[in-house]
């Protein structure tokens, strides 16, 4: 066909099949016009409503919440025990730099700049990850590198595919200090243990919303309510007397090893808790790294279980949580009842034997040669059972048990901290001669370490209990007070008259009697030993401790010490190791708060009491020959 | 002296040389209404992406100026040059025919993904889509063919013509993109079963052609995926573009909630502005607002219609015809997607979705319309 052929062709006219195919066509798209609008009708009365309402549904909420800081715990000092500090983690989002062909280079040239990641190392990951849309690339990444990424990005379009997403990270600046005391946050932001958990509600503040809604003009409206910052907690621990006590705790540990070291350093005077220490203090930026109380080669062989279990084990407070037999550091409070009740008084004489016959028992004292006669500060100071059983059952089992439940034991002290235990008495019922007996020095019944030293802050101060506490003020991060413990007095335990007496007669037990190791030059100090066999008695394991004082004329600071089982034999059974370690604690602390050292003694001596004594320097329970063996069958479990 | 039946004796014709004025109208009117309802939207989409919520807006203007630049040019030219000797023994159509398949095997090879199939290439700063331009030279290809090979075409040896220029560059576009491809087999196909009336052969094409299409629906992933959302929209996820399209339908309700009043162009349809604006035209300017959109449609084709059978000649005729295939297609099938009437596919809704290429294409092709609709000759004048 040549062009001449074709144009021809080309010119031919519009046929009438071709006229009626296009009037066919249009007749079709009309028909289905038809049909479109039909559906548009249907789908309206059909779905209108149910539609809708989904519709507005989807538009309701739309939330998101945000993040309030919890509030700082500090010494009372003002020194921050733990703080928390924002941070910023980087998520990248392959994803959205996929998206678009010019947005892969810029983005990731703009992450090399700016946020100094590694380029090849960025494609990889990117090109790996093509469907994800949040990867966590770095955690806790500086401020600066994030404000200039910003900068950078907000002036180019083209860079994209990073997100900045704000978190609080829970800071403990010394790590392992007061462990105990402050306890963690865990990674859901409530608190474990510790003043954590305790005032986790004060603490946590609250948290912030970010929400839009519809308004009655269906416009799109967006509120924020920002996040309201946790309270502060100011504790009454003091930052350096509770380093102190750690390091000598430390320093024991050291040199001669036990299986448990609790140390509590109390203000007497109002009972708030300046130090609270174990010798399993943990860190607790890595609450969960058992480095800080196992060796490695001993953790590399633990089960999963086991180490679970040990962690409980170290998170556990020692000072609160764990009860014992409080041996003869009880003495004092026997004779503080007995006293205040006017069963005996200041002047009675006691006699010692070497034993009691007791409810058809024969209960020994320390001394098996007997301490012969005795005043009431001797039978302190000597630590005789003989004596303390009379004054026991001179006051009788009603007052005693009262007396008991007195001074706080048998019930929680109220503690602000989680995991106090209460401790087990021998219920009244129960209380016959023989338990009334070996309960007067502190055997058969649990006490927890804080409630012995409440219960000693109540007779040093004049027979005021206080609620033991570590929390001294609430208050906003702008410092004003939201709640304050500064007076959390309970009741009258004695009368001022007795606990005259009583912090006379610790002065003469650590000034001649069985507490001598416990002196520090140019101090007064006042204490009691306590020396308590565990159970079962044949194996000789033994739980020693003391409770202390300074300065006797005006007592200030009161330290109770708890060894169980020191690790050298020589000196299981000795009161000795706690004496020791308390005088090496007092001789720091003391000048620390204050306290200067005093050559000169303004104090009433009754130097015949001293004379009376035959070897100033005798420990009852260095005494290989002690006969003191409990009865059998007196086991608390009895009760 | 007409031998036309449309024409009624006696009728005033309009002189020739002048456009078919209430067709560009058309044109116009449903321009303007496309860059009001992109604005609508698209304003929250681009401010919330891009800062700039007069974004598509602006880029929709600049492809309207580029679009009646092209309309006013391609009516100016004689659509007879397209198949007149150029150079040698080469035609215009033919070098475009052969530019067109070069584009789409660039494309098909190394064409940018965008909603994972490739349909785009990027010319310096211009992302283009070249089926679209394969869309108006297929119009002219298949009326130039209709015309040379008319004796033949009641005879299946007729149809061979379009099958071997249609087939290869359909087949390019198929594989990354169906519904195009379908809206391509139509242009292509449909003109000579129009010229020559149906034959029995073109029920065996039909049926060859319907069976490919649900060969290449069933065994390729994301489609089958889309024909579960059409069967069971609300029982997909609540994130699919159909049934948010389709809540937008039904809470337009009748009147609709107001020009600018839609919610769920607010982060909730994705390609509001392109593909699914129909559902916010329904959603704020109700069913009244759809069915005078439709009509306008309607008012459109009919005009082409009417240049179509008025044609000074019957390649001019078929041009219109290819024209009047790819806007109904066009219209009818975004309409039969956005009302879940056929399963999900990207097909643009002419002059109203947003989209450079399309638009220009389009409004060239309204050009070719003009042209003819200029040539129709006066009443009495013979049709030489």
């Amino acid at each position: 066909m040549n062009s001449e052929q074709e144009n021809r062709l080309l010119r031919r006219n519009v046929n009438p099949t071709m006229r009626k195919g296009l009037k066919i066509a249009f007749l079709v798209v009309l028909a289905l016009c038809g049909f479109i609008v039909g559906r548009l009708i249907y789908i309206n009365t059909e779905n209108g409503e149910t539609y809708s309402k989904a519709v507005l549904s989807q538009r309701a909420y739309q939330s998101r919440s945000l993040a309030s800081k919890r509030g700082a715990i500090l010494d009372r000092n003002g020194i921050i025990l733990a703080r928390s500090e924002k941070r910023y983690n980087v998520i990248i989002d392959p994803r959205q730099i996929l998206d678009k062909d010019y947005y892969i280079e810029p983005s990731i040239d703009a992450m090399v700049r700016y946020l100094g990641y590694d380029e090849q190392e960025i494609r990889t990951l990117i090109y790996d990850n093509p469907d994800s849309s949040y990867i966590v690339y770095e955690k806790d990444a500086d401020y600066s590198r994030i404000s200039e990424y910003k900068r950078y990005q907000s002036s180019k379009s083209k860079v994209t595919g990073v997100w900045f997403e704000e978190e609080y990270a829970r800071i403990y600046p010394y790590s392992s200090l007061a462990s105990h005391v402050i306890g963690f946050v865990n990674a859901d932001g409530s608190g474990s243990y510790g003043l954590e958990q305790y005032y986790n509600n004060e603490l946590s503040g609250i948290p912030g919303l970010s929400y839009t809604y519809f308004d009655n003009d269906l416009k799109q409206q967006k509120t924020v309510e920002d996040a309201v910052d946790g309270y502060e907690l100011v504790t009454t621990i003091d930052y350096n007397v509770e380093r102190i006590v750690e390091e000598k705790i430390k320093d024991f540990l050291d040199t001669t090893g036990a299986k448990n070291i609790g140390v509590i350093v109390m203000d007497p005077n109002d009972a708030s808790v300046l130090a609270m220490a174990s010798n399993r203090e943990y860190d607790l930026n890595n609450p969960r790294d058992l480095e800080a109380c196992y060796p490695s080669s001993e953790i590399m062989f633990m089960t999963e279980d086991e180490k679970l279990e040990k962690r409980y084990e170290m998170w556990k407070n020692y000072c609160i949580s764990d009860t014992y037999e409080p041996g003869s550091t009880f003495k004092t409070i026997t004779v503080a009842s007995a006293l205040d009740e006017n069963a005996i008084s200041t002047e009675d004489t006691f006699y010692c034997a070497g034993y009691s016959e007791v409810g058809g028992w024969r209960i020994g004292c320390n001394n098996k040669y007997g301490h012969g006669k005795l005043s009431l500060t001797q039978s302190l100071m000597k630590s005789c059972n003989c004596a303390l059983m009379e004054i026991a059952a001179k006051l009788g089992k009603d007052s005693f048990y009262k007396y008991q439940t007195k001074f706080g034991f048998g019930a929680k002290t109220g503690i602000d901290l989680p995991g106090e235990s209460s401790g087990i008495l021998i219920p009244l019922r129960n209380l016959n001669e023989t338990e009334l007996a070996t309960s007067s020095f502190g055997t058969t019944f649990n006490v927890t370490m804080i409630q012995i030293a409440a219960a000693y802050a109540s007779i040093i101060n004049g027979g005021t209990y206080y609620q033991p506490h570590v929390v001294r003020e609430i208050r906003r991060s702008d410092k004003t007070v939201v709640s304050n413990y500064n007076d959390m007095g309970v009741r009258q335990s004695i009368s001022e008259g007795t606990a005259s007496f009583i912090r006379n007669s610790l002065y003469m037990t650590v000034e001649s009697g069985t507490a001598t190791p416990a002196k520090v030059e140019g101090y007064l100090i006042g204490g009691k030993t306590g020396t308590a066999q565990k159970r079962p008695r044949e194996e000789k394991r033994f739980v020693v401790s003391f409770a202390g004082f300074a300065p006797v004329t005006d007592p200030q600071v009161l330290i109770y010490i708890v060894i169980d089982e020191v690790a050298d034999p020589e000196l299981s059974s000795s009161s000795s190791p706690a004496t020791k370690l308390s005088a090496s604690i007092m001789k720091e602390i003391l000048p620390y708060l204050g306290i200067y050292p005093d050559g000169e003694i303004d104090y009433h001596v009754d130097l015949n009491m001293i004379a009376d004594i035959e070897n100033e320097n005798y420990d009852p329970f260095e005494d290989e020959k002690n006969p003191f063996v409990l009865p059998e069958g007196l086991d608390a479990s009895d009760e | 002296m007409s031998k036309t039946g449309v024409r009624k004796p006696g009728a005033k014709r309009r002189v020739v040389g002048s456009y078919d004025i209430s067709l560009l109208l058309l044109v116009v009117l449903l321009c303007a209404f496309g860059v009001v309802m992109i604005y609508s939207t698209s304003y929250y989409n681009a401010d919330r992406y891009y800062s700039e919520s007069a974004l598509y807006y602006s880029m929709q203007i600049r492809n309207l100026i580029f679009g009646a630049v092209a309309m006013i040019l391609v009516s100016f030219v004689d659509y007879h040059f397209y198949v007149r000797l150029f150079f040698k023994s080469i035609k215009p159509i033919h070098a475009l025919y052969l530019v067109c398949m070069v584009l789409q095997i660039i494309v098909a090879v190394a064409g940018y993904s965008a909603n994972g199939s490739s349909r785009w290439l990027n010319v310096g700063p211009i992302s283009f889509q070249p089926s679209e331009l394969t869309k108006i030279c297929l119009i002219i290809m298949s009326a130039y063919l209709a015309t040379k090979y008319k004796g033949v075409l009641d005879r299946f040896k007729g149809f061979l013509p379009f099958f071997v220029i249609g087939i290869p560059i359909i087949g390019l576009v198929g594989v990354h993109d169906l519904s195009t491809a379908v809206v391509l087999a139509g242009i292509t196909f449909i003109p000579p079963i129009v010229v020559s009336g149906l034959k029995r052969y073109h029920f065996v094409i039909a049926g060859l052609g319907i069976a490919a299409l649900v060969i290449m629906i069933t065994t390729i992933g994301y489609r089958q995926e889309r024909l579960d959302v059409w069967l069971n929209p609300e029982l997909q996820d609540p994130g699919s573009q159909t049934i948010q399209g389709l809540y937008a339908i039904a809470s337009g309700g009748y009147m609709g909630k107001g020009l600018g009043e839609g919610l769920q162009k607010l982060g909730k349809i994705q390609e509001v502005h392109t593909d699914m604006i129909f559902t916010v035209v329904c959603e704020e300017l109700g069913i009244a607002g759809a069915v005078i959109v439709i009509l306008t449609f309607i008012l459109l084709l009919w005009r082409i219609y009417v240049v179509a059978v008025n044609a000074k000649d019957m390649f001019g005729g078929i041009i219109c015809t290819g024209v009047f295939i790819h806007i109904a297609m066009q219209v009818v099938i975004n309409l039969l997607v956005v009302t879940n009437s056929i399963p999900a596919t990207g097909i643009p809704l002419p002059f109203i979705s947003y989209g450079g290429t399309s638009l220009v294409v389009l409004l060239a092709e309204m050009g070719l319309v003009l042209n003819v609709s200029k040539q129709i000759p006066e009443e009495g004048v013979a049709d030489a």
